[in-house]
């Protein structure tokens, strides 16, 4: 009768069997492939993220649940069980992991049929596409964002237009465009994406941004929170990498910023960089013309500088220093850039571009 | 007096009982309830709730509740583990 539950949920099918959820073990090539196995039945592959759980019965997976940082996905259940309460068992043992972590709030990342499911389990709708619907729970939500962030702003004063920026580090490339938009705005909104998945942390592309434009009171310098190009909005922008899921993932963060983040700032125009290597910003900027003029919010794609007939790029940057041609790479970079290379944490950074 | 000074949880979201999450407060208490009785208990859950952490000497905190039927004892067992664990000082 004792037995240890602290770890485990349990729920009754009928009323004689008991399920449990377990972690799967990443590391026992059997369960990994179990695991593949059932998530290809809903087309999904198994990209290893932080912690799977998933319920037996007769040795069969019949229902799972993974976190990667603090976002939940692939929530799948055998329909032949649904309605018997898995997904809410896979999701405490989840929200187990996620508060251990530390993080105090969260996103679930699934599929429109388990709507019901997780608004029962207290969380609510950031948006929703006709494939996926992004919730949140925990303490910290877009109304509480996007407030702050409308203080921050202020009362519209004219025409107003944002920029979403990695700027990783920023480069000429990037002021041109913030130039060539200042001259078709009153108030630019710069977003500086978040997500500390570059090799130049967040703080400090933040900074150089700020620094850049010091005493330019029509700029207005942001971060990008969970709500731009974050993994919760849209992980492949982070890998690179053209798969199914990207058109999944664009649909989704166009479709929040134009819904919603460009509704509450009342933002006329985006501008966008022109993209002439990389596929899946590619496909963003495809996708985000296409929803923000539907929705009445001008795009502007700004042709990217190009410097000895290359387009500037902040990947292009990163190589020149890698192959330690500062000087070459200096030429390229604006002056708040050049600065923080040449500080202490500078170098640090460039030592382990040297590295990678 | 005990200080919530990281996020913690208590409880679940299965049937007849109660999730309860607290975080650090901005300067009071900040009470978010969810209830699938909210309309016939909510006034009652609210009291329960605030009791307890009156009980406690919390005064600084925020919660969110997702309460699934729990009864009133299962409220304050889950309150006041919830308080324990958010509060434990890090060594």
């Amino acid at each position: 009768m004792y037995i240890n539950m602290v770890k485990l949920d349990i729920f009754l099918k009928g009323c004689d069997t008991i399920f449990f959820s377990d972690n799967l073990n990443q590391n026992n090539p059997f369960e990994v492939e179990e695991i593949k196995k059932f998530l290809s039945i809903f087309g999904v592959e198994y990209d290893f993220p932080d912690i799977t759980y998933v319920i037996r019965d007769n040795d069969e997976i019949i229902a799972t649940g993974s976190a990667s940082g603090n976002i939940l996905k692939y929530f799948f259940a055998k329909c032949t069980y649904s309605g018997q309460g898995a997904i809410g068992i896979i999701y405490n043992s989840l929200l187990e992991y996620v508060i251990e972590k530390g993080y105090n709030s969260y996103f679930i990342f699934t599929t429109p049929n388990n709507k019901a499911i997780f608004s029962s389990l207290g969380l609510n709708e950031v948006y929703s596409t006709n494939s996926v619907i992004l919730l949140e729970g925990g303490f910290y939500n877009y109304s509480n964002w996007i407030r702050k962030v409308k203080d921050y702003v202020g009362v519209k004063n004219g025409k107003r237009g944002v920029i979403v920026v990695n700027c990783n580090p920023m480069t000429l490339g990037h002021k041109y465009l913030m130039n060539e938009a200042l001259k078709k705005v009153d108030e630019l909104i710069i977003f500086v994406v978040e997500e500390d998945l570059s090799i130049f942390p967040f703080e400090t592309r933040y900074n150089i941004v700020v620094n850049e434009f010091k005493g330019d009171d029509r700029v207005k310098i942001i971060k990008g929170g969970p709500y731009i190009i974050s993994r919760g909005t849209f992980p492949t922008y982070f890998i690179k990498q053209k798969d199914k899921m990207l058109d999944i993932y664009t649909e989704l963060d166009a479709s929040i910023f134009a819904n919603k983040i460009a509704k509450d700032l009342e933002i006329d125009i985006r501008f966008l960089g022109s993209e002439p290597i990389d596929v899946v910003t590619l496909a963003y900027n495809k996708s985000l013309k296409e929803i923000l003029e539907d929705k009445d919010i001008e795009v502007k794609i700004v042709d990217r500088k190009e410097e000895a007939n290359e387009p500037i790029s902040a990947s292009y940057v990163r190589k020149l220093l890698k192959e330690d041609k500062v000087e070459d790479a200096y030429k390229l970079l604006p002056k708040s850039t050049i600065e923080f290379l040449n500080s202490k944490e500078g170098m640090q950074i460039i030592d382990k571009i040297k590295t990678v | 007096m005990a200080v919530i000074n990281k996020m913690a949880k208590a409880g679940s979201v299965e049937s007849n009982d109660i999730l309860v999450m607290m975080s650090p407060g901005d300067g009071g208490i900040d009470l978010e309830i969810e209830s699938i009785v909210y309309n016939q208990y909510g006034d009652d859950i609210k009291k329960t709730i605030l009791d307890t952490l009156k009980e406690e000497n919390i005064t600084d905190v925020k919660v969110i509740i997702n309460d699934k039927g729990a009864l009133d004892f299962t409220i304050r067992a889950r309150v006041k583990a919830c308080i324990r664990r958010g509060s434990v000082q890090d060594v």
